[in-house]
């Protein structure tokens, strides 16, 4: 199939648009580039445009002659240099969008951003295959949560052997350091089990989830400190 | 806020050309691959690039041209799953950052799905003088010739960091950390997992790990404070004038060889013992434990401070002019 008849079938998917008024201005200076060098697709306009008129849904948009007299000239210089982009280009502006640009940012962004996508299947590795298949429709979420609880369970770990080694070594700390210790150790379990409520309450929340972590990462600082350092003369 | 123009460029046709319609049978599995340039406007700086993807790999690439690249790879066992991993771009020109971030949605249709058989890789290249935040799973996280420096978060997952300038901070749970060529205040911080540390500069280096081995070579940082709790520390460097250097573990042994003009020591075990090498005369043990000394001669002696509850502490030191 030719790129002009590649074109051609991506930009017949916007004339709908076009004739309603709908496409932006950018893809609507396009299509009418893509007009002035397409028999085909300036007949469906025509045909399509008379229909909507002879139904009368749309009033009269067209500018004054003068008007249309003054600005022609520019705009058929930058029609038709948009009518001369690639099919990617088309594709884009048509059809699949795979990235999702959030809340219209794109629109007052001042970022450009061009898109390429190629699919096609790969074989299967053999890890994969081995892979069991839960059966449950939940299950990724189900795997979601359970990761995270694994790395809850990390984390527990560590502060559980942290903490058995304080409680050997604290005999050789001096006393106002074994009040510090408990006192701020206190303090930090405290905020570990609001944290760890807040996750049981919110078992698919990833911010709940990286907020209890970064508690544990503090627990097991403080930890470490006082074994490392609690009996250092 | 400025609204500006949105440039889109035609990219050559041939990108396209290769595009295979999609398929799947029960040997076969989905694979997406997008690649997407973000260019700024002139007037945009963008100052970070945010990227969180809990499904799979993050690589960043400094390079020497404005905009940024993405290539992301996608990976599904059909295309419905495939269409249910989303990027999410949102690029905030106000602040100067672009976001990236991955989900996978949940549909309520009943089809079976193993969550380690999707993943979505995601390489980003973007201007060097960017800072990268960056979180991973357990997915592998790198970042490579940036310039702003890094903030780097992973759980299974390893991390690599290679030239990079700037202040790095990098933190993990279960996965090994490698940072070569840092020039900048270094973070490191690990509770399961190996460090190498290589060739770093700079006013500070502070890493931590609780079971595993902290390796540091060619260190020429003005701070440095490097502490475990089962595992070995092995620090080879340059002590600078005025500098401060604490190698401290509870089980651990930590072993030092560093070049200094003039440094004060300490060095201390309770259960272990510390062996100084061949060279190092005038260290005078105190009553409470502590191996004290200096060597050589200078106006602002570097301060070296080891010690290992449990291990063996050794060190040599040789002069620097």
């Amino acid at each position: 199939m030719s790129k002009a008849m590649d074109a051609h079938r991506d930009v017949s998917k916007l004339l709908d648009e076009y004739v309603d008024g709908t496409l932006d201005d950018l893809r609507a200076r396009a299509v009418r580039g893509h007009l002035r060098g397409c028999a085909d697709c300036s007949a469906r306009v025509e045909a399509t445009t008379r229909l909507v008129e002879a139904a009368g849904e749309l009033p009269d948009l067209d500018p004054s002659s003068g008007l249309w007299t003054k600005i022609a000239a520019g705009l058929d210089e930058d029609e038709a240099r948009l009518a001369a982009h690639g099919r990617v280009w088309w594709w884009w502006q048509g059809l699949g969008r795979r990235f999702a640009f959030v809340g219209g940012a794109l629109a007052v962004a001042g970022m450009a951003v061009w898109l390429v996508a190629l699919r096609g299947r790969v074989p299967l590795g053999p890890s994969l295959q081995a892979m069991k298949i839960p059966a449950s429709p939940q299950a990724l979420y189900e795997d979601a949560v359970h990761e995270v609880a694994r790395a809850q369970a990390d984390y527990q770990s560590a502060v559980g052997d942290l903490r058995s080694i304080a409680v050997g070594e604290r005999v050789h700390w001096k006393p106002e350091i074994q009040k510090a210790f408990d006192e701020n150790l206190a303090a930090i379990d405290a905020a570990v089990a609001r944290q760890s409520d807040l996750a049981r309450k919110n078992p698919g929340d990833v911010a709940v989830a990286d907020a209890l972590a970064d508690s544990y990462r503090k627990e097991i600082d403080f930890l470490q400190e006082a074994v490392v350092r609690g009996d250092l003369p | 806020m400025k609204l500006l123009a949105l440039l889109m460029a035609a990219l050559p046709a041939a990108a396209l050309a290769d595009t295979a319609p999609p398929g799947l049978d029960e040997e076969g599995f989905m694979v997406e691959r997008d690649n997407v340039e973000i260019a700024p406007a002139k007037t945009v700086h963008l100052g970070a690039v945010d990227l969180d993807n809990r499904l799979g790999d993050i690589v960043v690439i400094g390079r020497d041209q404005p905009g940024v690249s993405l290539a992301v790879v996608k990976r599904a066992p059909d295309e419905a799953t495939l269409d249910r991993l989303k990027v999410n771009l949102v690029p905030d020109p106000e602040a100067g950052v672009i976001k990236i971030s991955t989900a996978l949605l949940i549909g309520t249709e009943a089809r079976p799905i193993a969550a380690g058989q999707v993943r979505v890789d995601i390489k980003v290249y973007a201007p060097r003088e960017v800072a990268v935040q960056a979180r991973a799973w357990n997915g592998k996280l790198g970042v490579t010739g940036m310039e702003s420096g890094a903030t780097l978060l992973a759980h299974d997952g390893d991390i690599v960091v290679t030239n990079v300038k700037g202040p790095v901070t990098t933190t993990s749970t279960r996965g090994r950390q490698s940072l070569t060529g840092v020039s900048g205040v270094v973070s490191a911080d690990d509770t399961f997992g190996d460090l190498a540390l290589e060739q770093i500069s700079g006013a500070g280096l502070a890493a931590r790990v609780h079971r595993g081995n902290v390796t540091a070579t060619r260190v020429r940082s003005q701070t440095v404070s490097i502490t475990t709790t089962w595992g070995d520390i092995e620090f080879h460097g340059e002590l600078l004038a005025g500098g401060r250097y604490e190698l401290r573990s509870f089980h651990g042994n930590v072993i030092m060889h560093g070049g200094v003009a003039a440094a004060r020591i300490e060095a201390w075990s309770r259960d272990g013992m510390v062996q100084p090498e061949a060279g190092l005369s005038g260290l005078m043990r105190a009553r409470d434990g502590r191996w004290l000394g200096s060597f050589g001669n200078g106006d602002a002696p570097a301060v070296l401070l080891m010690s290992s509850t449990a291990g063996r502490v050794i060190f040599g030191l040789t002069a620097l002019p």
